[in-house]
């Protein structure tokens, strides 16, 4: 059996496998009964019922909750009520955290400039790499210290193996595992943790779907530039009155988008690649319980809060400095970011998008969050100053000068929803699953959605107008 | 089946641990900080029973807690200081048995098995005790410095349940101490358990499995045979049982005989030294 | 646009060339395995298809070994001539035998093609009527150290999924004391154990009229064109040929239909009596609970129909409707719930 057998290992190996064959797949039947016998008797003698249970909500939560009529619309209202929170109560900080921050640059451009610093390293180091920095904290920070205690309420409620139970017929059609549910719920938070998550499904075609699939859920770099583009442009086409709530239905149909993609390359992926029927499935759904809402407060606001600092200064700021690098290095009468964008042009715009973006979402690879402030610099260009406080002149920029439509933006909405994972993301897939080739499918496939989705939408829509 | 009686419970005296002990005010929260630990210890248990909260409590970190089973995938580590001693806590995934199914439960039964923990705190959800106990009691199987943390006691009292929790340490031989770690009630007895057990001054008699028929007689049979090829052994049963079962790693490890120095090693050493290592 | 188109054919390019030409896993790479485990794959089934007939009582000739195998006549006396020089097999005058260890080769397979069976059909979920087809191309590639994981891996399963009797790691078979359903009683009860899975379209036919492992039935009509079982709760027809491919062994009491856990309605109880399934889903019904025994309590079902959530044991577990109809109950009622 192994390499180097001590004789009297050997010897007790041999009984060993002797008294299985007598017992054969009972034995572990057995002890398990035994277990459970001790367990009762044990615990009989323990517990005592003082008095009769108090009244239980739980039962009459869970009718409701899973109930056939009102399961499923109470779950999409729910994150449609999340969304709105969170677009509503963001509104504000985003425009102070943002006039603050730009203030700081302008002062610190005229200190700069007073001082005699060569234009380059102003341009570097205010125009670069601040104001990154300074986009992804003024627009990233608020949603997310909004949304996540939201949504750790829910789930400190109980309410996510609930959400879970309800959607687990859809997985058992597509040949997936209903705890995939879960683990698209913490891949809400981070791509990476979502896929980290899929560790509580045990058979393992069906974590490797989950695991491949994860990325087809917005994660906490993308939802701001969702919300950004459901504001800007979905919100600006209904009466200001509704305009908060078309943004948040908006972004409920990005993810429902995002959940019917799940399902239908689940379900090809059970049909090819990963062959098989849906497998054994259990799920402990938990009694409710009442959230200590101030520690939840407490704890992810300061746990988000940081999550985002940290991810400003290590992927935001570098990329800023690569993007005023990139549209500030001139070559041949045009910046290396025309260059870049010029060549993408064609792909970009044969999907509803333009070079600019295609460009942005390269440099975007370490870190999602950055996209929309690559666009914005590389549009503004050297060293043009936008207050990027203010909504109003951001749907000026894009629809003005660049020439965005509706379509424009809702491709951008689907592409940033479906395209590949973020670089963070695929290590974490590799890490996971320890295999090269289902590290370059969990990369490329998503990219490949993304473009054949946004492909026939623009094309679609251009066809029929 | 579930009619038959169980047999007598091995009674043993066992010093009690009196809920109301004052606060150790010697109790220093260390975060992540985890040099120089004296002892190791490990929170094990069902999925969805508190472990992190618990682990929160004494070492002062944010490990995420949430409502489901399977919110801990990966073993988180923290420290805390009591006594002059320091303590490095880690917070595994919760797992229903250590006949291991999914890579959480895995990380889980591994750490109990072959991470040498001095003290394992096995948390327990007070209102479905019986379920939990079939974890317990694999636990106990493997290793008798265990202390149980019997926690959501609020929720338990709730729902009218009356716990007695010394005849339940009389019953599994281990010490029992009712929490809710929510409020962080009923730490202080639970580190003073810890310590008690993981510095040799509790002495625990951990109940082991009754197993009957046939299965029982195989049992005792190869458990017998190890014994006597390694007389001194401490969980001959186990790991008889472990063989019954076909556990790989545990066949690698009797047929090289690694397995032995594992346990002589183990023998060897004690408690509280092995941070010099 | 041309800059996009070149960036494009490159990228497909490099794709391409890849996939050809990738270790281990490029399309030469698996070209080049493939060949040399024909061979291999060749010699392997016909030391099975010699130990079947042996079984049977007869024994296999070249041209049954041709014809089973696929090949010319003369390359199947090539194979004989092969099998020979290497001691697995000598020709008698009626026909081809095993030896000694021609037999343990021939065991190894089967054991290793009944175990990815029980594999394909337990974790992977594979229909009945797919297993042996899938495993009848896996089991060639397995060493004997990834067969013992299997197998301990599932729990040392001791049937096939048809219910043929799985051979251990030392060789050693049992038989099995099976009669054919056509040759069994009109009236008697029964238990199917074991389906016969060759030809699979007999498969498919037993598995679409409804006859699966341990059900229990008695045979109500033998007829020319079709035999007619009753399985106590309604009757399944079946053409004879598919019949003489389903055997059972008698029942001591009269054919009870089982009660499943997925009947119960919410509010309804039952004791488990047995579990119906191996492998990974035994061990996690186990694990929480639900041994036999245990009373378990339908709670409520999700919106969409499915899963269901039961209550065992103060906790509420949702299983699908799968795992229901693996448990097999006894219903009881709401007073003596306890
Ligand atoms: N009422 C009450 N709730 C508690 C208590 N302890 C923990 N909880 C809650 O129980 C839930 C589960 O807590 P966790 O600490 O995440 O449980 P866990 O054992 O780490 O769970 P896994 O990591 O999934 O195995 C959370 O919602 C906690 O807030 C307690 O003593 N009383
Ligand atoms: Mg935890």
């Amino acid at each position: 059996m192994a390499t180097a057998t001590s004789p009297a290992g050997g010897q007790i190996l041999e009984s060993a496998e002797r008294l299985r064959r007598g017992l054969g797949i009972s034995f572990r039947d057995q002890i398990v009964e035994a277990i459970y016998e001790d367990a009762r008797a044990i615990a009989t003698g323990a517990v005592r019922q003082a008095r009769p249970a108090g009244p239980t909500w739980d039962a009459k939560l869970d009718r409701i909750l899973t109930s056939r009529i009102w399961g499923i619309p109470i779950m999409l209202l729910g994150l449609a009520v999340v969304f709105w929170l969170t677009i509503v109560g963001a509104n504000y900080p985003s425009q102070a955290i943002a006039l603050v921050l730009f203030r700081i640059e302008g002062a610190a451009v005229a200190l700069f400039d007073a001082i005699g610093a060569p234009w380059w390293l102003t341009g570097f180091l205010w125009h670069g790499v601040y104001r990154g920095l300074a986009w992804v904290i003024s627009v990233m920070l608020p949603p997310m210290a909004i949304f996540f205690p939201l949504f750790t309420i829910l789930e400190n409620l109980g309410y996510l193996p609930r959400a879970a139970f309800n959607m687990d017929w859809l997985f058992k059609r597509v040949g997936a595992h209903g705890k995939q549910a879960l683990t698209m719920s913490m891949g809400l938070g981070c791509n990476a943790a979502g896929v980290i998550a899929c560790r509580v499904i045990d058979s393992p075609r069906e974590r490797l779907i989950a695991v491949l699939t994860n990325n087809f859920v917005p994660c906490n770099g993308r939802f701001p530039t969702l919300i950004l583009l459901g504001i800007v442009f979905i919100a600006a086409a209904f009466p200001p009155s509704l305009a908060t709530f078309a943004a948040a239905g908006s972004v409920v149909a990005v993810v429902v988008v995002g959940v019917l993609i799940t399902l239908v390359v689940s379900w090809i992926l059970s049909r090819t690649a990963l062959k098989g029927e849906a497998s054994s499935f259990t799920l402990e759904l938990p009694p409710y319980r009442r959230p200590n809402i101030g520690q939840i407060l407490y704890t992810s606001l300061i746990d988000r809060t940081l999550f985002v600092l940290y991810r400003a200064v290590i992927m935001a700021a570098p990329a800023g400095g690569v993007i005023w690098l990139l549209s500030n290095v001139v070559v041949g009468g045009e910046s290396l970011a025309g260059w870049v964008s010029g060549f993408l042009d064609p792909l970009g715009r044969s999907i509803g998008l333009d070079g600019v973006i295609l460009l942005a979402y390269i440099i975007a690879i370490p870190a999602n969050e950055i996209v929309v402030p690559t666009i914005l610099m590389t549009y503004t260009g050297a060293g043009m100053m936008i207050e990027i406080d203010s909504l109003a002149e951001l749907r000026a920029l894009l629809v003005g000068e660049q020439g965005w439509t509706l379509l424009t933006a809702v491709c951008l909405m689907l592409f940033s929803l479906l395209h590949n994972p973020c670089s963070t993301t695929i290590w974490t897939i590799y890490k996971e699953t320890g295999s090269a080739k289902w590290t370059t499918i969990g990369a490329l496939m998503p990219l490949a959605t993304a473009f054949i989705v946004c492909f026939a939408v623009a094309q679609g829509v251009r066809l029929l107008l | 089946m579930t009619t038959k009686r169980p047999r007598s419970i091995r009674r043993r005296p066992l010093p009690v641990v009196e809920p109301g002990v004052p606060a150790p005010a010697s109790l220093r929260r260390l975060g992540i900080d985890t040099t120089d630990w004296d002892y190791l210890v490990a929170l094990a248990g069902n999925p969805n029973t508190g472990k992190s909260t618990v682990f929160n409590a004494l070492t002062g970190l944010k490990q995420h807690v949430g409502n489901w089973p399977g919110k801990t995938v990966a073993r988180a580590e923290g420290g805390f200081e009591y006594q002059a001693s320091k303590y490095k806590l880690v917070d595994l995934p919760g797992t229903y048995s250590l006949l291991s199914a999914s890579t959480d439960e895995e990380i889980a039964r591994d750490f109990i098995l072959f991470g040498r923990p001095d003290c394992t705190i096995i948390v327990v959800d007070a209102t479905v005790l019986e379920r939990n106990l079939n974890l317990t009691l694999q636990i106990l199987e493997i290793t008798d410095r265990a202390v149980l943390c019997l926690n959501l006691m609020d929720e338990a009292r709730r729902r009218g349940f009356k716990i007695n929790h010394k005849r339940l340490q009389r019953d599994l031989g281990i010490p029992v101490v009712p929490t809710v770690a929510r409020t962080a009630h009923g730490m202080p007895e639970l580190i003073e358990a810890v310590a008690g057990v993981a510095g040799s001054a509790i002495e625990t008699q951990p109940l082991r499995i009754s197993a009957s028929g046939q299965a029982a007689r195989a049992l005792e049979e190869l458990a017998a045979a190890i014994e006597a090829a390694y007389p001194g052994l401490p969980n001959a049963r186990w790991v008889a049982m472990r063989l019954l079962e076909g556990d790989k790693r545990v066949e690698r490890a009797v047929a090289s005989g690694e397995f032995i120095e594992f346990v002589e090693a183990r023998e060897r050493q004690p408690a509280g030294t092995r941070a010099a290592e | 646009m041309t800059a996009a188109l070149g960036l494009f054919l490159t990228t497909l390019a490099a794709a391409l060339a890849l996939a050809l030409f990738w270790p281990r896993r490029g399309l030469l790479a698996r070209w080049r395995q493939t060949h040399q485990l024909a061979d291999r794959v060749l010699i392997e089934d016909a030391l099975k298809h010699i130990h079947a007939r042996e079984l049977r009582g007869t024994l296999a000739t070249p041209e049954s070994l041709a014809g089973k195998l696929g090949v010319s006549v003369r390359q199947a006396l090539e194979m004989i001539e092969r099998m020979e020089e290497g001691g697995l097999a000598h020709s008698t005058g009626r026909g081809l035998r095993l030896t000694p260890s021609g037999r343990k080769a021939a065991l190894r397979v089967i054991r290793a093609h009944r175990l990815l069976e029980r594999y394909l059909a337990d974790e992977l979920r594979m229909p009945l009527e797919e297993v042996h087809a899938t495993a009848d191309r896996r089991e060639h590639v397995l060493t004997a150290e990834e067969v013992d994981e299997l197998e301990a891996q599932l729990g040392y399963p001791q049937q096939d999924p048809h219910g043929d009797p799985i051979p251990t790691s030392s060789g050693a078979l049992e038989s099995l004391e099976a009669t054919a359903l056509t040759d069994w009683p009109v009236g008697r009860p029964a238990r199917i154990v074991h389906l016969e899975d060759e030809p699979p379209e007999a498969l498919a036919g037993i598995v679409s009229a409804g006859l699966v492992l341990d059900m229990q039935i008695e045979v109500r009509q033998v007829g020319k064109e079709r035999l007619v079982v009753w399985d106590g709760e309604q009757e399944r027809e079946l053409a004879p040929v598919f019949a003489s491919n389903v055997f059972v062994a008698g029942l001591s009491h009269p054919v009870q239909p089982p009660v499943r856990l997925s009947s119960l309605e919410p509010g309804e109880a039952g004791r488990i009596l047995a579990l119906r399934c191996e492998g990974l889903g035994r061990r996690r019904l186990l694990d929480l609970g639900l041994t036999p025994g245990t009373v378990v309590e339908c709670a409520f079902p999700g919106p969409l129909g499915e899963p269901t959530a039961y209550r065992v044991r103060g906790a509420l577990i949702a299983l699908r409707k799968e795992q229901g109809d693996e448990i097999e109950i006894e219903p009881v009622s709401a007073a003596r719930r306890e």
